[in-house]
């Protein structure tokens, strides 16, 4: 049967359809919504799954996505957590939950249920952006933000992108709709091209041992469960001052020692959205070596730079303090350093697997002591 | 806003409802409004530019019209006043350091002269000469109609990136009657599928394969990445660019009006001459019409020899020289031109020396052989198209003096194959939509296919994009 629409006749153009429009365009949407229904059952097969390393929500960011799978899988067998950790790679490495909880329960005999989503490389501004989208995902009754002077140094200003702020999956879930937001929340089959998408960078070789495949074996070994970034690895030469290779290379991170506002700012809001949920908020001061921050020129003596670098830490605790002031929140800064031995740093800024659960557990004390005198509400009361 | 979003999408949907909706009399009107909101979310700047130069061209067309006596006068005065204005844009890097120096000069030294260049204008620009020539030629009337000349010089579909209409085919498409029924739909969605398949498809698959930092460090690479680079960037940006005006020709086709093809499988070229025949044809006609014919029928009529040597040379030269500028105007360009100059004036020497046997009774090993020859010298003349000159010297050194050969990545050349077999699909059958006579399931399948492909490799480009954090 031809209908035919005819949009008026007295116009310059006109519109003239008659149904069916073609049967090639018919039979192809026929053909290609029969596709997506079989390649979505197949995606969805227990054998496919199987062999997908992680769902991809294209940020192409494996460690966090490898995070993300992780925490919805932490969700799914623990219920949500008590406690989610927010930061960098310093409290990614630095906080591990379990220590933490081991001291935690040791001290107030209670349980506390914990979650590390900080994420290596990433800024204050996308962790904004993350825990804007996770909001409705889950209500932790306390978060605890690590910071660390690097996070707010003007190299990370400079480094933002917009791999967070611009996902879709992340704008989906923040309210702002898209398709492809939508079949990456929806769709396994998505997901899997989405996986897939993340080896274009390196020309689609499936095989090479860099790029993705590295990323995706190095974090297999290194995520645990709780979230928390295990490492073995050690710095050798702690205990001497930095060279001036990694002088240099330190000094490029802060370049004329302005602090980093927007991810300052992110913070402040970060804080603010929690603190308005009724959310219980720490931010704690991720330790470092004292060699970090102790730089020498070639003769040994202090550096030139030293004062400003002296004078870029202070004024940033002054305004995360300032931050901490305003919303009458805790802002711990633990003296900590000298507890750590020579073996439990990665590096002159990240803890390793010595020193992180030196830390933790004066972190679950902290918290424990926190509940007991009222400073924090108990975490683990579900409203 | 982006010809390939989903915003541009959004723009057309909506246009086209409100373009239905409208009265005849209104809706070349709206077009020209849809069109100077298209141009003016890119800058407002850019729409005072184009309403300028709308302006001035119209009434000068009349004038030329009107004053029959001093009409060489006037069109050597308006094409003049045009190029000036081309070109100051185009060299707009020079001058804007000289005006801010002229400034600085009065002692103001807190300002800083930025001439903008808006997008599009070298294509309106040689819209604007060719209509004013055409005027004095009387090869049609001056537009009464201001808003449909501004339409002919506005219109979104080819704003940005061409094709470069002549005003004598388009213009009458703005008052005639038309009808757009089943056929024209089917068409513009082909057109469309089309420009997306090479768009993202093809061009895409050739970012995602193509060896990394191709023009960024040279050396870093094999020998054999140069070459297989080389050719990568070309057919990417042939199929870039292709692409995307077959999208404007099919989003254009809804509206009633027709764009001219602008590529016509130039893979399969014989020689130089025909290479501009099949790439971006609409600036190659130009060129032809308005340098290439005219200064070969002034040299012809100073010295009737079709073998004098000015008349060898200075044409083609000057014609490939003009292309050289109007594409960017820089010392890499001119190269450029200047190279394709020379490579159309041994073809034209040789052809006067040798008579042209038909294509059909050229036996294969020359056809292979002029192929060969086509794609080495024009890959040699795209190097300083994409580098400057000092760039343009490692490049070659990597691939001639280095000689670093290794074996290439088997893959790009499956994709330079589809290509090859895509393009020679319609060159066979004289037809870009060779497909259509096929049977309707295998099309159908071949749609389903198409659109899949579409979906999949942009997901690639779009990675491509940021990379991967370890």
């Amino acid at each position: 049967m031809n209908k035919v629409f005819q949009i008026s006749k007295e116009k310059r153009v006109s519109l003239k359809i008659s149904l069916p429009i073609n049967k090639v365009i018919a039979l192809g949407v026929a053909l290609f919504l029969l596709m997506t229904i079989g390649l979505e059952l197949i995606a969805r097969t227990t054998w496919i799954q199987t062999k997908v390393p992680f769902q991809a929500y294209g940020t192409n960011h494996v460690q966090f996505e490898m995070q993300l799978n992780n925490f919805f899988a932490f969700i799914e067998e623990n219920g949500p957590p008590d406690c989610i950790i927010l930061g960098t790679s310093m409290p990614f490495r630095g906080i591990n939950p379990e220590k933490l909880q081991e001291a935690y329960i040791e001290r107030i005999g209670k349980n506390i249920l914990c979650y590390n989503l900080s994420t290596a490389g990433i800024h204050f501004r996308d962790l904004l952006f993350i825990s804007m989208s996770l909001a409705g995902k889950v209500e932790p009754n306390l978060i605890i933000v690590g910071t660390s002077p690097f996070d707010f140094t003007e190299g990370r200003e400079q480094s933002l992108d917009t791999r967070f702020t611009e996902n879709a999956w992340l704008l989906y879930h923040i309210g702002d709709f898209s398709i492809e937001g939508w079949l990456i929340d929806t769709s396994y089959a998505f997901r899997i091209l989405k996986l897939i998408s993340y080896f274009a960078p390196q020309g689609l070789r499936f095989n090479d041992d860099d790029g993705v495949n590295h990323a995706i074996n190095k974090w297999k070994n290194q995520l645990t469960p709780s979230g928390f970034g295990y490492t073995t690895a050690i710095e050798k030469n702690i205990a001497k001052p930095m060279n001036q290779g990694e002088t240099r290379k330190f000094l490029e991170q802060f370049g004329n020692f302005t602090i980093s506002q927007t991810n300052l700012s992110s913070l402040e809001k970060i804080i603010e959205n929690y603190y308005q949920n009724q959310t219980d908020i720490i931010i704690v001061s991720m330790p470092y070596d004292e060699s970090m921050v102790q730089i020498k020129d070639e003769e040994g003596n202090p550096h030139p730079e030293q004062k400003k670098l002296e004078t870029f830490i202070s004024e940033l605790d002054q305004g995360i303090s300032n931050i901490a002031n305003k919303f009458g929140i805790p802002y711990l800064r633990p003296q900590i350093s000298d507890q750590i031995p020579d073996d439990g740093w990665r590096d002159r800024y990240h803890l390793n697997h010595i020193g992180s659960p030196i830390f933790s557990r004066w972190l679950g004390e902290y918290l424990a002591n926190a509940v007991e005198t009222g400073i924090i509400k108990d975490p683990s009361i579900k409203d | 806003m982006d010809i390939i979003s989903v915003k541009f999408l959004y723009f057309v949907l909506i246009s086209l409802l409100i373009f239905y909706i409208l009265p005849g009399k209104l809706q070349n009107f709206f077009l020209l409004l849809a069109s100077f909101y298209f141009y003016t979310i890119w800058a407002w700047e850019y729409s005072l530019f184009l309403l300028g130069i709308t302006i001035f061209n119209f009434f000068f067309a009349h004038l030329i019209q009107k004053r029959e006596a001093r009409k060489k006068l006037f069109v050597r005065l308006g094409v003049t006043l045009n190029l000036v204005f081309l070109l100051s844009l185009l060299s707009r890097n020079i001058l804007n350091i000289a005006f801010t120096d002229f400034i600085r000069f009065f002692g103001v030294t807190d300002f800083e002269v930025k001439i903008l260049l808006p997008l599009g204008v070298s294509y309106y620009v040689l819209e604007c000469i060719s209509y004013l020539i055409d005027v004095s030629r009387k090869q049609l009337p001056a537009c009464p109609n201001f808003i449909n000349f501004s339409l002919y010089l506005a219109y979104f579909p080819k704003l940005i990136s061409g094709p470069i209409e002549r005003a004598r085919e388009f213009l009458p498409q703005l008052t005639e009657k038309r009808v757009v029924d089943n056929q024209t739909i089917i068409r513009s969605l082909a057109l469309i599928l089309i420009g997306l398949f090479r768009f993202v498809v093809f061009a895409g698959m050739i970012t995602v394969l193509a060896p990394k930092k191709l023009f960024v460090d040279p050396l870093a690479l094999s020998s054999t990445d140069l070459v297989i680079g080389i050719i990568a960037a070309g057919l990417h940006l042939y199929n870039q660019f292709a692409g995307y005006t077959s999208i404007v020709r099919g989003v254009s086709g809804f509206f009633g009006i027709e764009l001219s093809k602008n590529f016509a499988q130039p893979s399969y070229s014989k020689d130089f001459s025909d290479l501009w025949m099949r790439w971006h044809i609409s600036l190659s006609l130009w060129l032809r019409d308005y340098i290439y014919l005219p200064l070969s029928r002034a040299f012809l009529r100073r010295n009737p020899t079709r073998t004098n040597k000015a008349n060898i040379l200075i044409p083609p030269m000057a014609t490939m020289l003009a292309s050289g500028i109007w594409h960017g105007g820089n010392i890499n360009k001119l190269i450029w031109g200047a190279l394709m100059g020379v490579f159309i004036i041994v073809e034209q020497i040789i052809n006067l020396i040798r008579s042209i046997t038909p294509s059909a009774k050229t036996p294969r090993w020359r056809r292979i052989l002029s192929f060969s020859i086509l794609l080495g010298l024009g890959l040699i003349a795209f190097i300083p198209f994409n580098l400057s000159i000092p760039e343009s010297k490692i490049y070659v050194y990597g691939i001639i003096i280095a000689n670093n050969w290794q074996i290439p990545d088997v893959r790009l050349f499956v994709v330079f194959a589809i290509v090859y077999l895509f393009d020679g699909l319609q060159y066979r059958q004289n037809d870009e939509f060779f497909f259509r006579k096929w049977p309707v399931w295998i099309q159908s399948l071949c749609l389903t296919l198409a659109i899949y492909s579409i979906i999949i490799v942009n997901q690639f480009q779009s990675a491509m994009t940021t990379f991967v954090y370890p």
